[in-house]
């Protein structure tokens, strides 16, 4: 017996032992694994750090690759043969991003749960009730097999599995060693995910549910004065269309693709329930050779997206027979998004169309029949199981009508009608735009974009210059369109206004503009062109499609920068990139000055203030300290005259109107009845409210920086941070000092700017062709790694690397190339 | 086996352990060791702080010569230590993997004694 326990009691032990070590302890890793220097935390990830030569033979391939990777990471591709290339790619994007392609392609199939936990449980079911995985599949399914694009597809799904093949559980991506699990091998369909993904970004704005909530709480007349205002935009983007677009017959053919039917209600119902209505932005703009100081077309685009890290952009030199093309990736999809080859160039920014619509349905009393159009239809519904990570997995209903997804939100019934979930051609889109030689190629290669809409701004060789704004606009009812403010009452017409409800909305299935009469420009007059999410086309363009775009002071800056009479040299490319000049602050400042004459003695802070003021020449650099007294006004200023009069009895806020709108209250209306504080006995008006904001907001400056107001510069106010996907602390940078502001070119909204400019990028169609780039973050995503984040400080202080389009091999400097990968096939 | 020429064996069999299976190896290891310096104290002992030292020479030398400094600041953020604190992060590792070795020293050890009461 006491043998046998001399036994026990160590092999139990050491069992037991094994057994806990072995085993997560509830969020964290298994302690063996994780703690092992030789597989765990220690151990860098395969592409943690770069080689100085690999050599590899695939039997995949058909010729061999060499892949050069300069001194910032980017990989110079020169493939053999032209079939290979997605391999390449796919190999380096897998090498570098595999977890950040993996939480996008987890994202869309509903499956974070799986591997985060039931912290992600509402993620998942966002995207599988709202129909994302469904459409992305769709798209998939219905794919041209016979067009290169899909091989292509096929060919970079090959490239990431090889690399997933190779790596051993040692060397994976940190991330994955923290949650524990394996890269899921690679299907083609993955890509589809990545683009419902980025429409998801892009497109998926709707102010509805916000709208409703202010319906029910205040009486028509103050949606009517404060937020149904359709933009007057001074510079849209396309400000000579009108002439193009207004012959009848353009008119009457959009007026005949579509019918009005007595069946669905329009409800206001959104997720996005936010005090301000913002979205994701961007600019772009182009310069022919007319304008161009060196006779070359140039190009210009910063993308305007959230601020994580890794960075969504992969940038990558691609050459192989038939295809040059420079530029950036997004993990996940095999073609450049964003860049130019040998021919032309382009660039995007968000449209920002209305394009997702809420319809409220009945269901019969069984739940399996809609009523849509007077007919009972069934509803294809089928329940999905989430796992769920150290949790119960979760069944879900996804439900779809013939509208699109059924969603219930407080006991109704909606169905969503979105173009995301209709549109799923775009990755031929870039496949066809890398190979693009000229604009009838580049809008040939636009006519499959879906969604998200995007205005692509183009130059070429030749120095010509174009914008399309590509993707599908949903053409409104007329009932919406007659009334639009072009004819008829502006008060049947906006969505969410007070009496939409009694406005019937057109039946599946739904029409758009098509895509020869989109807005588009060829060679303007004005020899460039640009966009800035700004409203696209005049106001008395004929077509209803939408009223709430973006605020226009980017569009009327860079329109100011570009229309001056001399060219235009690469250096004002950058220049205008990084201008941090405001219109708004410009138009707003004399305002604040103004309430200040004859106010009489204002303390020496407040005298100081306006002193620095009255010098300022309203650009937002983070060394100066009268942008952070301006801004610390202005966003009291706004929050102050909104705050009392949307604020709900149960404390919340209500949606508050666009900012445009406080900016042309200011401006035109000082007298406006909303300048008054509501728990005052005394009327105030514009300026009155202007001397108590100003002189509060001193006092927050004073309290939070000290009396002495050198100490608030705006780099100490106004700060930028990144976060990693995970959320977790030290793998994001910031806070860090920031430029600019909400209308500046360089962009940068909030006090705490979390999106902005995801990378800058400006080409010049010359002999050669010569470009600069800089990126937020770096090539790499895995933390801690060299390139991670190598490029934020340059980003940060307006830098830019020059870009090396190397045509072959020795085009590159030998001291330039850090890494160099021979790719082979089997003899 | 004599005292000083347990050690290398020790190491070997320990090292190759760990570079092969991890932990589990450095249990392994500990077994084999324990049976035979045919001592559970000294199986537990040797073995035990073979394996810790093993694993904390290996993370020193990573440490020291690639990019793996970031994963140690990383890691340490995850459980809010950084600067001199992060290596606390070693000696858990250190302690993983002298227990792995103890214990299978200590067992291997015992094994080895039941086996010679056994056959006496």
């Amino acid at each position: 017996m006491r043998q046998a326990l001399k036994i026990f009691l160590p092999a139990s032990l050491l069992a037991g032992y094994l057994v806990l070590i072995h085993c997560p302890l509830g969020s964290l890793p298994p302690p063996a694994k994780f703690f092992d220097p030789l597989r765990g935390f220690l151990q860098p990830a395969a592409g943690f750090t770069h080689a100085s030569f690999i050599e590899k033979t695939i039997p995949a391939l058909k010729g061999s690759i060499k892949i050069l990777l300069d001194r910032r990471g980017v990989p110079h591709v020169f493939a053999e043969q032209a079939e290979d290339l997605p391999f390449a790619v796919g190999y380096l994007h897998a090498r570098e991003r595999l977890f950040q392609m993996e939480m996008i392609m987890r994202s869309v199939r509903g499956r974070l749960s799986e591997v985060v936990g039931p912290l992600a449980l509402p993620s998942d079911r966002f995207f599988l009730e709202n129909g994302f995985r469904d459409a992305a599949d769709r798209a998939f399914a219905a794919a041209d097999r016979s067009h290169p694009a899909y091989q292509t597809l096929q060919k970079y799904t090959d490239g990431i599995n090889y690399f997933i093949e190779q790596l051993a559980p040692a060397s994976y991506p940190l991330e994955f060693k923290l949650l524990n699990f394996a890269p899921t091998k690679w299907q083609p369909q993955n890509s589809a995910y990545l683009l419902k993904y980025m429409a998801r970004q892009l497109a998926w704005y709707s102010q509805e549910l916000a709208f409703d909530r202010l319906r029910r709480a205040y009486p028509p007349e103050v949606l009517q004065e404060l937020y149904f205002i359709e933009n007057s935009c001074p510079a849209p983007i396309y400000p000579g269309l009108f002439r193009d677009v207004r012959s009848s017959s353009f008119r009457s053919s959009l007026e005949d693709s579509h019918s009005l039917k007595a069946s669905l209600r329009n409800v206001n119902f959104d997720d996005h329930d936010a005090a301000d209505m913002t979205m994701l932005g961007s600019n772009n703009w182009a310069v022919g050779a007319t304008k161009s100081a060196n006779g070359h077309a140039m190009l210009a685009n910063d993308p305007h997206l959230g601020h994580n890290l890794p960075n969504y952009w992969y940038e990558v030199d691609l050459h192989a027979p038939g295809v040059d093309v420079y530029g950036m990736t997004l993990p996940a999809s095999p073609d450049v998004i964003i860049g130019f080859n040998r021919d032309i160039a382009w660039g995007v920014t968000n449209c920002g169309w209305d394009v997702l619509d809420y319809y409220k349905i009945d269901l019969d009393s069984t739940g399996q029949f809609a009523n849509i159009e007077g007919q009972n239809e069934r509803l294809q519904i089928r329940s999905e199981k989430i796992p769920v990570k150290d949790g119960t997995p979760e069944e879900i209903q996804i439900r779809w009508s013939r509208i699109g997804p059924l969603i219930n939100r407080d006991g109704v019934d909606y169905a969503m009608r979105w173009t995301g979930h209709i549109s799923g051609n775009e990755w031929r889109v870039f496949y066809d735009l890398n190979r693009a030689k000229n604009f009838s190629d580049f809008g040939a290669a636009l006519k499959n974009y879906g969604a998200p809409a995007q205005n692509f701004a183009y130059v070429d060789r030749q120095g010509n210059v174009g914008m399309y704004s590509a993707g599908l606009m949903p053409i409104k009812p007329a009932a919406l369109y007659q009334s639009s403010g072009h004819a008829g009452d502006p008060a049947q017409a906006w969505p969410g206004s007070p009496r939409a409800d009694q406005i019937l909305l057109e039946p599946a299935p739904q029409s758009f503009v098509p895509f020869e009469k989109l807005p588009h420009a060829f060679n303007p007059p004005e020899g460039f062109v640009e966009s800035c999410n700004q409203k696209p086309t005049p106001d008395n363009y004929p077509i209803f499609y939408d009223w709430n775009f973006e605020a226009p002071y980017r569009g009327m800056r860079i329109h100011e920068l570009l229309s001056v009479d001399r060219k235009i040299s690469l250096d004002d490319m950058k220049a205008a990139q990084l201008d941090a000049h405001s219109i708004v602050a410009r138009q707003l400042t004399p305002i604040i000055l103004k309430a200040f004459d004859g106010a009489g003695e204002t303390g020496t802070a407040a005298a100081a203030a306006l002193d620095s003021l009255r010098a300022w020449d309203f650009d937002f650099r983070v060394s100066r300290v009268t942008p952070a007294i301006y801004h610390a006004f202005w966003e009291n200023f706004r929050r102050e005259i909104w705050a009392k009069p949307f604020r709900s009895q149960d404390g919340s806020s209500y949606m508050n109107p666009p900012r445009r709108v406080i900016v042309q209250l200011v401006l035109e209306q000082p007298d406006s009845k909303w300048f008054d504080d509501p728990q005052t006995a005394a009327p105030e008006n514009l300026y009155d409210r202007v001397r108590q904001v100003f002189s509060a907001s001193l006092d927050s400056l004073q309290a939070e920086f000290g009396s002495d107001m050198r100490q608030w510069r705006y780099g100490r106010y106004h700060t930028i941070s990144a976060e990693h996907l995970l959320h977790l602390p030290n793998f994001g940078v910031g806070p860090l000092p920031r430029d600019g502001e909400d209308h500046t070119l360089n962009v940068a909204a909030g006090r705490e700017v979390d999106h902005g400019p995801s990378m800058r990028l400006i080409v010049e169609m010359g002999d050669p062709i010569r470009g600069y780039i800089v990126n937020f973050g770096g090539q790499s995503g895995h933390p801690g790694a060299p390139h991670y984040q190598d490029q934020i400080d340059e980003w940060l202080a307006g830098n830019y690397f020059p870009i090396r389009f190397a045509l072959n091999p020795d085009d590159l400097p030998k001291e330039e190339i850090e890494e160099t990968i021979n790719l082979k096939p089997s003899k | 086996m004599r005292n000083w020429k347990q050690w290398p064996f020790a190491i070997i069999f320990i090292s190759m352990g760990g570079v092969i299976f991890g932990a589990g190896g450095l249990a392994l290891a500990g077994l084999i060791t324990g049976w035979l310096v045919n001592s559970s104290q000294r199986g537990f002992l040797m073995s035990g702080l073979t394996a810790a030292f093993f694993w904390l020479i290996i993370a020193v030398v990573k440490i020291a010569g690639d990019q793996s400094p970031q994963l140690l600041a990383l890691a340490g953020s995850l459980a809010n230590l950084s600067g001199a604190k992060t290596w606390l992060l070693l000696m858990v590792s250190s302690i993983i993997a002298f227990c792995a070795g103890g214990l299978g020293g200590w067992l291997g050890g015992s094994l080895r004694q039941l086996s010679k009461t056994s056959s006496n």
